[in-house]
């Protein structure tokens, strides 16, 4: 009996062992002559797929429709766009691994990564090699771009903060305490530089507290609040997170204003928090796909219903950027004339806003119109919302 | 019955011409791979490094530390910082790197081994904890979760012409050979022997006057040197390292689960218990959002059907293919045997 | 500083009894079945899910929470049935110390798996169940909210109840002398089946109830068990291995101790401060505070 059983595992293991090794190499078959891969980089298993899956779908999305209207037209010759799909599960060695699988199935084109973690393991090779071309639709975090072959249509934290900057200096903030999230490298390497603004407006800091994604206990960070009498207590992180910091402040007598620095979708924040809790929090991010069908924008609403009647549920707080990246990356083909990687870089550094119309995120042209700085970062700055009933809405700062 | 250290000695060279043999095998394979599988290759070659390293403890000695997580990310910070921020050649930072983890475990194993059993195991996971904490609170050094940035790849001989991609493969693969070598060495030297009698029993070690403290304090120095050397390593050909790659649960759970999975206390299994669990889940990608819970499904397999891991799976069909009539010997069990 | 010590203490208080509570079912598990359950913390995850999935539609969160936990002692049995017992019955599995590290791997395995599927069932968006009671008492020298009163009852109803069990009833006499000596209490022919899908129901659903009500206080995803697990192994060895009284002492004394740290340190160590009193716990007393004599296993 034992030997028939450790015999059958034997061949179940060994068979598993060889299964492996002769798994098809690449990712998939190489490009036709007449299409465009354009690879992705995304979370699409482990904790971040919340983030990282609507913003593939998205850049599946704006693919199909590129298609679906005659696809990319260079040099009289209309070409497909693939995609290729790559998980990286917010891990930097899987990232890493993702982008040389790609890379050997010669995909030239990437878009991606979400996390802060990935992006800057990916960026050494990316630097030090002349056929890649990446655009950065997630993270925020600080020089992660070159302007040379690497771009970014996402914000940075520093972009969050000139929102939070304009919320202090109109409404006379005098004191300030911060917590924020340390495993967000976006918001921990732009503190700094905020703490120093801040400051320059008068606003004392109070205290600068930190906690970790999910941390679940604020209660003595927010007791000693009490003693300090502060104006305003600025949140940076996540929306659980948030939600939570904001409840325990009011709960253990907390009666100043709420900020919260961070992309939260009312769904989410709804999930988490009674929405009488969250009236009059401010938040000050860059509009989000969301915000875009709540102004009426028709680019953004076709989005929203395209997404909808696909995966049967609402767009991603990301998605019109991963879609956006997709049709840059079209007009800066298209600009460029061939899909060699020099000239692609140098159309997509030369892009203007105007040249897109589709684009759904409303960028704020650099003074010359190009879409990206000499750095390859788009200009993207965070506004001041407010909650109000069911869900975010932008504020008027006079009063 | 034969001169039992005779039959040490002669195990010893069949085991480094094999392992030269693999060595020299893998490295000509690898050469023909492209670069997705060569990255595939070294960082399987980097865990196999850690598994076998841990085997040392873990197998030998039968105590379950969850710090080394945190000694691998040790090694990598300190080599980081060497090249990076000092200027000094790889080669150079890479045996500081070793022997600073190396020490840094043996500290660690002072403290530690005061307790055993899941005590321990408790004890190593909570310095696991704090050093991957502290990876994140002294950002002054190691640029706290954005990541230390810019570190200097290994230099690379003239002579030597491969893309560096492969370098680093052929670099990793050298030093598991290393790793594998000495830790032959290390399990047929009198404290190796002093080791097992302390995982079998550590009661009657000490009546015989085996010194118990120094073999457990030797095999956790030991492990930990490797893991220093791995991550340093892994910093070099990186050239970006962040503190997530260092967690208890990411790194630490992981190095236990190579080393069980691949057959604990055989050097080799280890191996193959890392090339397995570098390559499932990278085979997995097609299984796209499903791939995580067949990587759960197919650890318990493994676990449930292979007890004593896929070594002695692989031990069994060696032994059946060679046919009844002449039973050849278990490796693993001559070893044993050969070990007063 | 220090007049916001009372509320200091009754936050340390109300964190330390959510420590006590999901360590309650993971050492009962340990001590009578030397099963290290890392999935105890799915367990935790089932609860907190089950409960949301009921209350969402339309069920009292009281009967939510009673389903969860009959469901997720189903569950518990399941995973013992699957992920543990091939191992312990096995050929080859019988040494001790390999048994117990394969038991790991698989339980390790085993909490992947739940995850995995609890990832496909509700996604990996952060929620919170609808509080059952949003009150907040005011007391001069401090507040805290219904939720966490009822959190501290539970615990101590929840002590009191797995103490009966094992103490007055004839099937926690059985439990006790497997948990002191297995194959005695086998050759006195005490059914193991019974202790042992006794001891896995009660653990599990124990996990269950802590996960509902602190699903209600904090956000519920699919990994929310992975650092309450390991917050609870680290507990179980500062109280002692198996004792339900240490599990108890565990969970409050690390409670108090990051709160303090973080109120009166800085909040970053928090973590770090943590795994210093582990440290000298186990130097000071390498048995835990309640342990028994080191018992050789």
């Amino acid at each position: 009996m034992e030997k028939l059983r450790s015999g059958r595992a034997t061949c179940l293991i060994l068979g598993l062992i060889l299964g492996l090794g002769t798994l098809p190499a690449g990712a998939g078959r190489a490009s036709a002559a007449d299409e465009i891969v354009i690879g992705e980089i995304h979370p699409i298993t482990g904790p971040a797929t919340f983030y990282g899956l609507p913003e593939s779908r998205g850049i599946q999305l704006a693919a199909d429709r590129i298609n679906k209207a005659g696809g990319v037209t260079l040099g009289g010759k209309s070409y497909q766009i693939r995609i290729a799909t790559e998980d990286d599960q917010a891990s930097p060695t899987t990232g890493v691994a993702a982008l040389r699988k790609l890379v050997s199935a010669d995909v030239r084109f990437i878009i991606g990564p979400l996390a802060s973690g990935v992006a800057p393991a990916l960026k050494p090779i990316i630097e030090r090699n002349d056929k890649l071309t990446q655009l950065i639709d997630g993270t925020i975090a600080d020089d992660m771009t070159n302007g040379k072959n690497i771009f970014r249509n996402q914000a940075t934290a520093s972009g969050y903060n000139v929102a939070v900057v304009k919320l202090f200096s109109a409404r006379k903030y005098k004191s300030v305490a911060m917590m924020t999230d340390r495993f967000h490298a976006g918001f921990m390497n732009s503190q700094k530089t905020l703490a120093a603004d801040l400051k320059g407006l008068g606003v004392t800091t109070a205290s600068e507290d930190f906690y970790k994604l999910g941390d679940t206990d604020f209660s003595a960070t927010l007791t000693n609040l009490r003693g300090r009498n502060v104006d305003v207590l600025l949140i940076r992180g996540y929306p659980a997170e948030g939600a939570l910091i904001t409840k325990q402040a009011r709960q253990l007598g907390f009666s100043g204003q709420v900020v919260w620095e961070m992309v939260s979708p009312p769904s989410t924040v709804l999930k988490n928090i009674p929405a009488a809790e969250m009236e009059g929090v401010f938040n000050c991010i860059p509009l989000t796909t969301e915000d875009y069908v709540k102004l009426g924008d028709e680019k953004a609403k076709a989005l929203d219903q395209a997404y909808r009647g696909r995966f049967n549920e609402g767009p991603g707080e990301l998605t019109a950027l991963s879609y956006d990246a997709v049709y840059i990356f079209k007009a800066a083909f298209e600009k460029a004339g061939s899909l060699d990687n020099a000239a692609v870089n140098k159309a997509m550094a030369a892009l203007k806003v105007a040249d897109i119309p589709e684009l759904v995120t409303r960028y704020t042209p650099q003074p010359d119109g190009r879409l990206f700085a000499s750095d390859g970062q788009v200009d993207l700055r965070g506004e001041v919302s407010v909650w109000r009933g069911e869900g975010w809405e932008p504020a008027s700062l006079k009063d | 019955m034969m001169d039992p250290l005779a039959s040490s000695r002669h195990g010893f060279i069949r085991t480094v011409a094999a392992a030269s043999a693999m060595l020299v095998a893998a490295c000509a394979v690898s050469l023909q791979l492209n670069d997705y599988y060569l990255y595939v290759v070294t960082i399987g070659a980097i865990f196999a490094v850690l598994a076998v390293s841990f085997d040392v403890l873990l197998g030998y000695t039968g105590y379950l530390s969850l710090a080394h997580g945190a000694l691998y990310g040790l090694g990598a910070y300190i080599c980081a910082v060497l090249t990076a921020r000092h200027g000094l050649p790889f080669w150079a930072a890479l045996p500081v790197a070793g022997l600073a983890t190396g020490a840094a475990g043996a500290l660690v194993a002072l403290l530690s081994f005061r307790t055993r059993g899941l005590y321990f195991a408790v004890l190593t996971l909570g310095i696991g904890l704090v050093g991957h904490q502290l990876f994140l609170v002294f950002d002054q050094v190691t640029g706290g979760v954005g990541g230390f940035v810019g570190i200097p790849g290994p230099e690379q001989p003239a002579w030597l012409p491969v893309s560096p991609v492969a370098y680093a493969a052929l670099l990793a693969l050298a030093l598991l050979w290393v790793t594998f070598v000495a830790a032959s060495l290390f399990v047929r030297s009198k404290l190796g022997a002093a080791c097992l009698a302390v995982r079998e029993d550590i009661t009657l070690a000490r009546a015989l006057g085996i010194r118990v403290a120094a073999a457990r304090l030797s095999a956790f120095a030991f492990s930990a040197t490797f893991a220093g050397l791995a991550g340093a390593l892994f910093a070099a050909i990186s050239s970006f390292i962040a503190p997530e790659s260092f967690t208890v649960l990411g790194t630490g759970f992981q190095l236990v689960a190579l080393v069980v999975v691949g057959g604990m206390g055989t050097l080799w299994g280890p191996v193959v218990g890392a090339i397995l669990l570098t390559a499932l889940p990278e085979a997995l990608r097609v299984a796209s959002t499903y791939s995580l819970l067949a990587y759960g499904v197919l650890l318990l397999v493994c676990v449930i059907f292979a007890p004593k891991g896929i070594a002695s799976l692989i031990s069994a069909a060696v032994r059946r293919f060679r046919g009844k009539s002449k039973p050849a010997p278990d490796p693993a069990r001559l070893r044993r045997e050969a070990t007063p | 500083m220090l007049e916001l010590l009372p509320q200091q203490l009754a936050n340390g208080l109300a964190l330390g009894s959510t420590y006590a509570l999901v360590a309650m079912g993971l050492t009962l598990i340990f001590g009578v079945l030397l099963i290290p359950n890392f999935a105890h913390g799915e367990f935790y995850m089932l609860g907190a899910f089950i409960t949301y999935a009921l209350v969402a539609s339309g069920l009292n969160f009281w009967l939510a929470m009673a389903a969860a936990v009959v469901l997720v002692t189903g569950i518990g049995w399941i995973v013992d049935r699957v992920v543990f017992q091939p191992i312990g019955s096995a050929p080859g599995h019988s040494a001790a110390q390999g048994s117990g590290l394969s038991m790991m791997i698989s339980a390790l395995a085993g909490s992947i798996i739940l995850q995995q599927v609890a990832t496909i069932i509700w996604g990996t968006e952060a929620r919170t169940i609808p509080a059952p009671m949003t009150g907040v008492i005011q007391t001069p020298y401090f507040t805290i909210t219904a939720l966490q009163l009822t959190v501290i009852g539970t615990l101590t109803a929840a002590w009191i109840a797995v103490w009966l069990v094992l103490h007055r009833s004839r099937l926690g006499l059985a439990i006790r002398a497997t948990s002191q000596n297995r194959d005695a209490a086998l050759l006195m022919g005490i059914s193991m089946t019974q202790v042992r899908l006794a001891t896995f129901g009660i653990g599990a659903a124990l996990g269950a109830v802590a996960g509902a009500l602190l699903g209600a206080t904090f956000p519920i995803y699919p990994s929310m068990g992975v650092t309450p697990v390991l917050k609870a192994f680290v507990v179980l060895v500062i109280g002692g291995i198996g004792s339900l009284p240490g599990a108890i002492a565990g969970g409050l004394v690390l409670g108090m101790v990051e709160v303090m740290v973080a109120g009166y340190g800085a909040s970053q160590f928090q973590d770090i401060g943590t795994f210093v009193i582990l440290v000298a716990v186990l130097l000071i007393r390498p048995q835990g505070l309640f342990g028994r004599a080191q018992v050789e296993r």
